[in-house]
């Protein structure tokens, strides 16, 4: 009888748990489909009205536009680029602070530029190659975007390599492998999950940005954002809206390809 | 969480961009302590902002109410149309462009004034009103009639001119005989490539382009008899194709496009050319020596803005007040003074009315001399042509637009750049690869243990993995 009640009650307060934890998640989904969802449509339903009318027009209007498309190509070839090269800086940044004791503090330096506003310090940034007398273009937009994300780069890395076990270096020491052995065969793959979240954070933000490109190249170099952008400030919602919604699309390819990756190394993280 | 924390950001990125042009309306929204409250959208830096809270106290005087005046600011036309159109906002007044007040009230989207309400509207420059009636003969305002008048729907504001300003120690006069030819840098001076700044702006830029063409003898045939108003309002695609070649051309000489930072730029001297506006061009004068204005001899823009009521004003009362406040001499002077632009207020109301002259001594400026500068007060005469809407053609412009501003990105250069960076990375890998496994295979002979040349690998798996069960047990 005892056992009885006492499952009983205890079933009940399984039961309120459950009620309370979808109740705590009530404003989030409220402010999810005003924020998130809602956008999402308005964009989705914008792109497929034409003059008032349902169309495919807005469609064709992009695809038919060399302009939109090299801008596009550039925006994904700038995205690959900063990519890149925040992984070729970022990794051995990463790798070297995880070994040294000191490494931590290093990190907090390393982000605490992220304190100051990105606008101001690309202002900055902007100043210092005028005033160094570099002519603002491609490169320098490159360089901006490089030293604005290299951060989302490092911390991930840092925090999964420093986080993998000695012990498979240590082991894979003890069996013979000289240090760069060591490294590709456990270090490298080990950190797999760090480099994936690392290339997220950079790749995404990059091929959407705007104010970089703006700043550092005074405007004369456009990137899908500012095109973006330039649809929308001269009431072109439908194009602007298509465009946003290949911007998304990108997004979730590269997402879903990453995932893949991913799922695939950690099946099976060492070699 | 990785996954859904990249996705919520680009979706707050999305979500920003279409927010953004919301924001303006979201510090309209304000509680306000006061009894009313008035939301003005003007540009950016185009008020003296003591204006504002002489204006409080004034309407606190003249009503015994308390108002607070909600100021908000645009950077172009476009933006304030993009912001205007979507309706929603409650803006009791806004300062556009005459062609954006044009596009305006054909989409019936602004009230008829009752002038009667704005005393002060007889100080207004007459020549204004005339001119802008003479250009926009006849507008269809859905729903009001189809020959409204432009005059009967604003309150001028300021007004100038669009022309270059440039820097005198680096510009010569055989750069100045160019005209327009300036902004390409057309008597190819060494010093001016890369430091040559072009307004950030469609609209403005067409206007320069097409009067390029002109000096250069360039144009159709069928464009060169006619007058300047009629050419820089002419939109076809085979103008837009020539104007389209002229400022791909132009993008080798720019420094870049600007609508804020030119004053800045060129009283820094990090410019020494800048498509500008007449009052930016004498605000910018003002502060560095080295600066001059013309409007090239060939002619140029005429433009005019003024204040205009949304049909969704919901202080009228007071944006009445507002507008009848700053017809008045004293603050059109003031303002003038803080923006560098020229008022919409009669210069000889202006020279007339003691407190003008008093803000305008104030300023250490001589009367004479500021009602005779000619940047300040250019004769409206042929040769200044008023911009009128695109219309339809506006998709097309912006198409151009964007061709032109992203012609200057080296596309190949970018591939060559991926694919050098791919390729090295590969020859990278394949060498290290390659010096690894000598390695490998040296030492594997060296150690007496190791069954074969690929055996190592395989045998150190399998111990680790015997590790591994040894460590689940």
């Amino acid at each position: 009888m005892k056992a009885k009640e006492f499952g009983k009650k205890l079933i009940g307060k399984v039961k309120h748990f459950r009620l309370t934890r979808s109740v705590f998640s009530y404003p989030y989904i409220i402010f999810m489909l005003i924020f998130v969802v809602t956008p999402l449509v308005i964009v989705l339903v914008n792109a497929f009205i034409y003059d008032g009318h349902f169309s495919f027009r807005n469609f064709g209007a992009f695809f038919t536009d060399s302009s939109s498309l090299s801008v596009l190509a550039t925006s994904l070839a700038v995205g690959v680029i900063t990519t890149v090269l925040c992984f070729v800086i970022g990794y051995p940044v990463a790798y070297i602070l995880s070994k040294w004791s000191s490494g931590s503090i290093i990190v907090v330096l390393i982000i605490l530029p992220m304190w100051v506003n990105f606008l101001i310090r690309t202002y900055a940034l902007q100043n210092i190659f005028e005033g160094i007398g570099i002519k603002l273009g491609m490169g320098t937009v490159i360089f901006g975007m490089v030293y604005n994300f290299i951060p989302y780069m490092i911390m991930p890395l840092h925090t999964t390599i420093t986080n993998i076990d000695k012990c498979y270096a240590e082991a894979a020491q003890d069996l013979g492998a000289n240090p760069v052995v060591t490294f590709l065969k456990t270090t490298l793959p080990l950190s797999v999950p760090g480099i994936i979240s690392g290339i997220t954070m950079v790749f995404i933000p990059t091929i959407s940005a705007f104010a970089i490109s703006e700043l550092l190249s005074k405007n004369s170099i456009m990137l899908f954002g500012d095109s973006i952008n330039l649809k929308f400030t001269n009431q072109l919602y439908g194009v602007g809206s298509v465009m946003s919604l290949i911007m998304l699309v990108l997004v979730l390819i590269s997402n879903f390809i990453i995932g893949k990756i991913n799922k695939g190394e950690a099946a099976r993280n060492l070699w | 969480m990785k996954k859904t924390g990249s996705i919520a950001l680009v979706l707050a990125m999305v979500c920003a961009m279409l927010a953004g042009v919301v924001l303006t309306a979201c510090t309209a929204t304000e509680e306000a302590a006061t009894d009313e409250q008035l939301i003005v959208y003007n540009w950016g830096d185009y008020i003296d902002e003591s204006i504002i809270d002489s204006f409080e106290e004034y309407y606190a005087e003249a009503t015994g109410k308390t108002i607070e005046v909600v100021y908000s600011m645009f950077d172009t036309n476009e933006i304030m149309l993009t912001n205007l159109e979507k309706g929603e906002e409650a803006i009791d007044l806004v300062c556009p462009s005459e062609y954006a007040i044009q596009r305006l009230m054909q989409k019936g989207l602004i009230k008829k004034l009752d002038k009667s309400k704005i005393a002060n509207d007889v100080n207004v420059d007459d020549m204004i009103y005339t001119k802008v009636d003479e250009v926009f003969t006849a507008i269809n305002v859905p729903g009001v009639g189809e020959t409204e008048k432009m005059s009967d729907y604003f309150v001028p504001y300021m007004w100038g001119t669009l022309g270059i300003l440039y820097n005198t120690d680096v510009v010569t006069e055989a750069d100045l005989a160019k005209g327009y030819g300036l902004l390409w840098n057309a008597a190819g001076n060494d010093k001016l490539n890369g430091k040559i700044l072009m307004k950030d702006s469609i609209r403005d830029a067409y206007v320069a382009a097409v009067l390029y063409l002109k000096e250069t003898g360039r144009l159709g045939s069928q464009y060169t008899s006619l007058s300047i108003e009629d050419l820089i309002n002419t939109i076809d695609d085979e103008l837009l194709s020539e104007v389209q070649e002229v400022l791909i051309e132009q993008g080798e000489v720019l420094s870049g496009y600007e609508v804020d930072f030119g004053k800045a730029d060129m009283t820094s001297g990090k410019a020494y050319v800048d498509l500008a506006w007449s009052g930016d061009a004498l605000w910018a004068m003002e502060d560095a020596d080295n600066l001059d204005y013309f409007v090239p001899e060939i002619g140029g823009n005429i433009w005019f803005d003024g204040w205009v009521m949304p049909k969704t004003a919901q202080n009228e009362a007071a944006a009445y007040m507002f507008l009848d406040y700053l017809c008045r001499p004293d603050v059109a002077m003031s303002n003038s003074m803080a923006i560098g632009y020229t008022s919409a207020v009669d210069k000889e109301v202006l020279r007339n009315d003691t407190d003008a002259i008093a803000i305008l001594t104030e300023n250490e400026y001589d009367a004479e001399e500021f009602f005779a500068d000619e940047i300040r007060y250019p004769e409206a005469t042929e040769k200044l042509g008023v911009m009128k809407d695109f219309g339809d053609m506006n998709e097309a412009a912006v198409t151009i637009w964007e061709n032109v501003k992203s012609s200057n990105q080296s596309l190949l250069w970018i591939l060559w750049v991926v694919l050098g960076v791919v390729g090295a990375a590969a020859i990278g890998v394949a060498i290290y690869f390659l010096v690894v496994k000598k390695k490998g295979s040296r030492r594997v002979v060296r150690k007496p243990v190791a069954k074969s040349d690929e055996g190592e690998d395989e045998s150190a798996e399998s111990e680790e993995d015997e590790a591994s069960e040894n460590d689940k047990e």
